[in-house]
């Protein structure tokens, strides 16, 4: 067969030989032909020992498998389809990276898009912002998630008796269009209610737009700090938003403000407030919380004092009192009076000591404490944040701790009166046209608003949203909109920074952004991305610089005006400018009996704009443990009185409103409070919105009346921690120390454990030896490295159902441990310890796995090789920290689509009845091990990041080689700090952990 | 079978009177005759139970093994409890057939075909529960060391690999050894036939053994043999299969005293079953003539026994967990006395420690109805202890933050009921198609009916 295609080639070739190798060829002898064909010029030796030679029998041997082959099996007809024309830049398996930003409320974050293949499929702080240079949130990391999500709204659609019928744009545009132009004729009111959005361009097609129709534009967001703004211009005659800096803090003292959480800018808030605590550096700040819920803040706190929810307000003006008296400002003094601590201690049971220890120690810190205000919407909220800003400038804070002159220009939102106004307008029916977007005011407003009756009276409800929410049910028309990995935008996050939005894919559906549609609506001919490319080379760009061009600012994903000023100790809110009379209606002393309710956004759903966010959903809350649903928190004492049980479900009943939770019991909380996390909608939990009291024409979410009452019904709770003390083992475990003791010894609060012999040689590391370091005081609890891991592992959700079961899957988890003194456990303290895979040398599971499916690497990891695993379940039996996830069900498959499209292609999905945990990313290993090897050279340190690292925002997490002296991680394992969890078992870890220390 | 031993002093084994033809036409009427209500009964109801297991058993492998109890932190649940359980059922027979014989402990004659019969579907059943409980059962052959183009190999140092060795080699040697012994009573069953197709199969079950002076010699060395080989497996089952968790480093699990206590708890729990099914086979085949309340009475004093050694190894558990001062094992046991599974661990202590001091009166060992409930209660025990030990020291281990509760399901439920109705389906059917006890030995302990000794 071969010899004949060689030959017709040659016969071929015959016709135009020019090339010749030898006479023979050149004449074409017959020796020649003869030969040709032949691979050798004499035939190799024959075996003479069989009867067959080799080379016959292997063909035989090949023709005969084949045919077995091909008789037996026929393989499935399947199609690969390679890119035909490659998109330039696309290499199939090399990650492509975009600048980009992701903004909600009052955080903004610079981040980094990972696409593989065209699909986005992990979101990474941008180191080069100065805003977010550490890491992100855990909802910036699951915001990727909603990209993908299922639920989203996929065509243009009109809303028929509360369900979508679908249509096109270009039914719908000249409907809403025919609308708008009618109503402009006749002069009605057309309304646009937007979230609150800092992006320059955005407010531009506002403009744009309100010019067109004669429209008014109001921008309204539940959870954003509104009253700060109206308190700066109470207090200092200006709108305005500080920025922090709890670096420089010593004192730092709260009234409730989750700031580690998702209080403004909580990413840095947190960088800053561990790198005030940096024990190694000789820092440690001073943390004292007053707070109704136990935020994961408050859990961070030196001194945490449970305050009856409402009554932040009677603690903040006590505080202020004590300031001014001890500062000598004796008319602030005089007003402040009846809030004096004694007076506090008699008629509402407050410990005065706590107030009068806390304004010593601020006043002792003049110029480097920072006081900061409450959450959202409490109670006499702005009467709250003025008297904070008073605190702030007696003590010259201002400048120091916080700036105020790094406020953004277009940041704030409008005011709620602004709101009330527009609500009145349309339940009065003024209203034609109201386009609502990015907002869900039936879910968020006080029900004595009544949107729903005012939604009714307007002619034409447009919602522009990406899911189906209560008030896209109300509307007339929906327009989908598009995720921020899909759009084009901008925002402007503080004053002279400017971040960009770039679309990573086109839209998964037919989402359109709002920009877009306003700006067709409006008639105009460029679309969102012309006005913004415009807007930013007209305005943004020459604010920056000359020389910068659009292509910079899209690579770099911001520019910064302001980079040379923003270390800049600018003040403009000193003890002068504060305007004394901002401290009027004060609200009166007053206790009562009966159990106050504290509404607070919750960290993973915040105000619940994605409360069907499966990541978020399944997320721990740092602080309760507890995933999938809200409940009512008690303090033990109130539950015990009230003989309740943790899951006991009760009817919460306030004066307006009803809702039926299970309690979860909570230490921390004050006694007189009962504390339930908003954001929730069912099926997921409760809508508990409707709780929140509209007593002063403004929500408040604290300090409203209710009543418990048992239902007789109980639930389980899918909590993922369901024990929550030491039981004296926390020298073992958990090592703590207080900050005089580490000054006097930095091993303190560490057990030493004898050296254990061993008797076999140790295992020798030559090359790499990979190894973490885990800063216990540096940790905050806040579980972005929880929804990072989960993005970047391919880690399943597994639903309430079988998180009640114990079989959450998260490689990462934080153990919170409450630790207390005799007599008190009603307020303990608390310790977050993420814990992960300890990739000991000794590792207990290797060792019983019966097929070597999890074995040791020579660069010291535990491995784990999916395939080969059978599902003994031995080794997560015998693993003491246990670390390692069965994959109980087949998880990957029952992923809905879009959704699968999240998985990361560089890690293998696990089928059931496989054993998985962490694996120090090890893909992010090998990658960059990769980009060493073909670039010849050295890996460099800090070089390779894995995912829970790179997105912790305190930095609480070093990865890296431990046989690379120089190497950080080497350096921090090696502090005197650094412990070993169970190190008594001698299973040697390479994680190592650091001391926690409490300023008490 | 020559040696005599104090038979003189001792009551008869067989009741007196009875002739060797008396044996053979009462041991072999169940295989010769259609089966009784009574058996159809037992035997419908058996393959029902299985059945219901078998279908639980199904919908788990089609959905996984989420539709068990099993969670983080309790990888390990009721399976694990009932492969212990079985295997230790197991450990009866082999005591019986290989311990007794080599001691020469003549009563062992007329139970040690049941046991053994017992000892197989014991660990057969066994088997099945390792198989099952893997995440990829259709790979559970991984667990074997064979050469194959990927070069992989298994893990020696894994003690499930050691029990992969173990049970098999247990299940084996035990197979071997009770159907050497069976041979020449099949040639019996052979011989009585009056039927082709029957003389056929036993004929071929017998392996053509004709009784010569010759086969008998061979007989009786290969059998001596199989004895001793049998004996050291008695102890290195159970003690390998107790390293599955003596070998770890959960507390609780990771005691020295687990090899011989496995045994101890094995031997008692094995007693209790063949307790259990003799005082039943006796009735419903009514061998009681030849299975006496003597002979029960002898294995409700190795129950006895045994139960104090495992009531022992419960004490020492605790004093050593206290004397240790390690506050994993201190705690890991005041949890089984007091925890969350305080329940089982007192059904445990109970069932095995108190309920056999009954057999400390003569009249309550030799009173069938105490001995059936106290041997149900030793079970149930003995089911309880490797409950306790495999559940309550996974629970809450090192780590407080990853304590859980484990809560067995209804496919755990019904697998467990199931596998008791594969067990009876086969003993039963061992009733009726094999010679329930031993004649050929049976025979050989009767004072011969024409007083000529010795002779086969």
């Amino acid at each position: 067969m071969l010899q004949r295609i060689v030959k017709a080639v040659i016969i071929n070739m015959k016709k135009n030989v020019t090339f010749w190798k030898s006479i023979e060829e050149l004449e074409q002898t017959a020796e020649f032909e003869a030969r040709t064909g032949k691979e050798f010029a004499e035939p190799p030796q024959k075996a003479e020992m069989s009867g067959m030679e080799r080379r016959d029998f292997l063909k035989v041997m090949a023709a005969s498998i084949a045919m077995a082959g091909a008789a037996c099996t026929r393989r499935p007809v399947e199609k690969i389809m390679p890119y035909i024309n490659k998109p330039e830049g696309v290499i199939p398996g090399v990650p492509v990276w975009y600048a980009s930003s992701f903004e909600d409320g009052s955080s903004s974050y610079a981040v980094l898009v990972r696409t593989r293949e065209g699909r986005p499929v992990k979101l990474e702080p941008n180191v080069d912002a100065p805003l977010n240079a550490t890491g992100l949130s855990a909802r910036a990391q699951a915001s990727l998630l909603d990209l993908y999500h299922p639920d989203r709204i996929k065509a243009p659609s009109f809303v028929q008796n509360g369900t979508l019928k679908e249509s096109n744009w270009e039914d719908l545009d000249k409907h809403i269009i025919a609308k708008l132009d009618a109503v402009k004729k006749t002069g009605g009111k057309i309304r646009v209610l937007t979230g609150v959005s800092s992006s320059p361009t955005t407010q531009k097609v506002l403009r744009s737009f309100e010019n067109t129709y004669n429209a008014a534009s109001i921008s309204y967001d539940s959870v954003f700090p509104n009253e700060m703004v109206e308190a700066a211009k109470l207090s200092y005659g200006k709108s305005l938003l500080p920025r922090y800096r709890f670096e420089e803090a010593k004192v730092i003292v709260s009234f409730g403000a989750d700031f580690l959480g998702n209080w403004m800018n909580p990413v840095r808030n947190m960088a800053g407030f561990s790198e005030g605590r940096n024990v190694d550096a000789g820092k440690m700040s001073r943390f004292i919380a007053f707070e109704s819920v136990p935020t994961v803040t408050g859990t961070n706190a030196d001194m945490f004092v449970p305050v009856k929810a409402g009554d932040e307000i009677f603690v903040a003006l006590s505080l202020a009192y004590e300031v001014a008296r001890r500062t000598g400002n004796a008319s602030v003094a005089s007003s402040l009076r009846s809030y004096a601590p004694e007076k506090l201690e008699s008629k509402i049971n407050f410990p005065a000591s706590h107030i009068v220890e806390t304004a010593e120690e601020l006043v002792a810190s003049r110029g480097t404490g920072l006081v900061v205000g409450a959450n959202p919407n409490a109670k006499d909220a702005v009467l709250l944040q003025v008297a904070v800003n008073f605190i702030n400038s007696t003590l010259a804070n201002d400048g120091v701790t916080l700036d105020w002159t790094l406020a953004p220009r277009d940041y704030v939102g409008s005011s709620f009166e602004e709101l009330k106004h527009l609500v009145a307008e349309m339940h009065a029916g003024e209203v034609e046209v109201l386009i609502v977007a990015d907002a869900d005011p039936l879910f968020t407003l006080p029900a004595e608003l009544n949107c729903e009756e005012a939604l009714k009276k307007v002619g034409l409800v447009i919602s522009c949203a990406d899911y189906f929410t209560a008030t896209s049910a109300q509307s007339h028309v929906v327009c989908p909109g598009t995720h921020y990995l899909e759009a084009w935008g901008d925002a402007n996050p503080e004053r002279g920074l400017y971040t960009l939005v770039q679309p990573v894919i086109a839209p998964l559906h037919q989402g359109r952004s709002c920009q877009d549609s306003l700006l067709h609506w409006s008639g105009s001919e460029s679309n969102y991305h012309e006005v913004l490319k415009h807007n930013w080379k007209s305005e943004v760009l020459p604010r920056v610089s000359s020389s910068l061009s659009w292509k910079d600012a899209l690579k770099m994903g911001f520019v910064d005006a302001f980079a040379s000023k923003r270390n800049d100790h600018g003040r403009i809110a000193s003890a002068e400018t504060f305007n004394p009379s901002a401290l009027k209606n004060l609200p009166q002393l007053s206790s009562s009996a009966e159990l106050s309710l504290a509404l607070y956004p919750s960290l993973s759903l915040y105000d619940g704009r994605n409360n069907t966010n499966s990541w978020l959903l399944e997320l721990p809350d740092p602080v309760t443990k507890l995933t999938w649903e809200n409940v009512v928190s008690l303090s033990l004492a109130t539950a015990t009185k009230l003989s309740l049980r943790e899951g006991d479900v009760v009817k919460v009943k306030s004066e307006t409103f009803s809702a039926e939770l299970p309690v979860h019991i909570q230490p921390k909380l004050h006694d007189a409070t009962a504390a339930v996390a908003l954001g929730f909608a069912a099926p997921h939990g409760m809508q508990v919105y409707p709780f929140q009291s509209y007593a002063h024409q403004t929500p408040s979410w604290n300090g409203i009346k209710v009543e418990l009452e048992k239902t007789g019904k109980t639930a389980l709770l899918a909590c993922t921690q369901g024990h929550h003390e030491l039981e004296n083992r926390a020298h073992d475990i958990f090592s703590d120390a207080t900050w005089k003791e580490f000054q006097h010894n930095p091993h303190a609060g560490i057990k030493k454990h004898a050296e254990l012999p061993s008797m076999w040689e140790e295992r020798k590391y030559e090359g790499h030896r990979w190894g973490m370091v885990i800063d216990t005081n540096a940790c905050t609890g806040c579980s972005a490295c929880v929804v990072a891991c989960q993005a970047e592992n391919n880690i399943p959700v597994v639903g309430k159902e079988q998180v009640i079961r114990g079989r959450e899957m998260h490689w990462i988890r934080i153990d919170r441990y409450y630790s207390s003194e005799k007599g008190k456990t009603a307020n303990p303290n608390v310790s977050h310890q993420p814990m992960t895979c300890q990739q000991c040398s000794n590792a207990p599971c290797e060792t019983v796995c019966p097929t070597l499916a999890t074995f040791h690497s020579d660069d010291g990891l535990n491995m784990m090789s999916y395939n080969r695993c059978v599902g003994t379940r031995y080794c997560a039996n015998n693993c003491p920290y246990k670390v390692r996830r069965f994959n109980f069900f087949e998880q990957t498959l029952s992923i809905k689509e879009p959704m699968n499209q999240v998985l990361n292609p560089d890690i293998t999905t696990r089928s059931r009845g496989v054993m998985e945990k962490c694996t120090f990313c090890i893909q992010r290993i090998q990658e960059k091990r990769n980009d060493a090897i073909i670039e010849k050279r050295e890996l460099k340190d800090g070089e390779i990041k894995t995912a829970c690292q790179q997105t912790c925002p305190a930095q609480a997490i070093t990865f890296g080689d431990l046989n690379m002296k120089e190497s950080q991680v080497a350096k921090m394992a090696a502090s005197q700090r650094g412990y070993h969890v169970l190190a008594e078992l001698n299973t040697r870890p390479v994680v190592t952990y650091l001391t926690k220390i409490r300023n008490v | 079978m020559d040696i005599q031993g104090n038979q003189l002093v001792q009551e008869p084994l067989v009741t007196p009177g009875k002739s060797y033809a008396d044996i053979g036409q009462r041991v072999c009427k169940p295989l010769e005759s259609l089966p009784m209500k009574k058996w159809w009964i037992c035997f419908v109801l058996s393959v029902l139970i299985f059945l219901v297991g078998l279908c639980y058993a199904t919908n788990m492998f089609r959905v996984g093994l989420g539709t068990l109890g099993l969670n983080h932190p309790v990888g390990w649940g009721v399976f694990i409890t009932n492969f212990v359980f079985w295997v230790g059922i197991g450990h009866a027979g082999t005591l019986i057939s290989a311990v007794l014989f080599l001691f020469r402990q003549k009563w062992r004659t007329a139970i040690n075909r049941s046991a053994e019969a017992m000892t197989i579907f014991a660990v057969m059943t066994a088997g099945i529960f390792p198989l099952i409980h893997t995440g990829r059962p259709w790979l559970a052959f991984w667990l074997f060391p064979y050469p194959n183009e990927r070069n992989l190999w298994v893990n020696f140092n894994s003690p499930l690999l050691w029990d992969v060795f173990a049970v098999s080699t247990y299940f084996t040697i035990s197979f071997l050894f009770w159907y050497t012994g069976l041979i020449p009573d099949i040639a019996s069953v052979r011989d009585r036939a009056k039927n082709k197709i029957r003389k056929l199969i036993y004929g071929v079950m017998s392996f053509g053994w004709r009784g010569s002076a010759r086969k008998w010699t061979h007989y009786e060395m290969v059998y001596l043999l199989l004895a001793g080989l049998s004996t050291p497996l008695v102890l290195s089952v159970h003690s390998i299969v107790s390293f599955d968790f003596a070998v770890s480093v959960v507390p609780g699990w990771h005691t020295t005293i687990f090899p011989p206590y496995f045994v101890a708890g094995a031997v008692f729990s094995g007693f209790a079953m063949v307790v259990t099914l003799l005082t039943i086979v006796r009735e419903v085949f009514n061998l009681k003539d030849y299975i006496t309340i003597g002979h029960m009475e002898k294995m409700n004093k190795v129950m006895l026994v045994t139960g104090m050694i495992v009531g022992y190894a419960y004490m020492i558990e605790l004093f050593t967990a206290w004397y240790s001062g390690n506050i994993y094992e201190r705690f890991a046991f005041l949890n089984r006395i007091a925890g969350p599974y305080a329940w089982a661990y007192w059904i445990m202590v109970s069932c095995n420690m108190i309920v056999p001091q009954l057999f400390w009166f003569k009249k309550l060992r030799r009173s069938i109805p105490v001995m059936f409930v106290a041997s149900i209660f030793a079970n149930i025990g003995m089911w309880f202890e490797r409950f306790v030990i495999v559940v309550t020291s996974l629970h809450r281990d090192f780590l407080p933050a990853n304590w859980g509760y484990y809560k067995m399901t209804d496919h755990d439920w019904g697998i467990t009921i199931g596998s008791f109705g594969f067990f009876m389906m086969f003993f039963l059917l061992f009733c009726r198609v094999l010679p329930t006890i031993c004649m050929f030995e049976v025979k050989s302990i009767m004072p011969s009916p024409n007083a000529h000794k010795g002779g086969h």
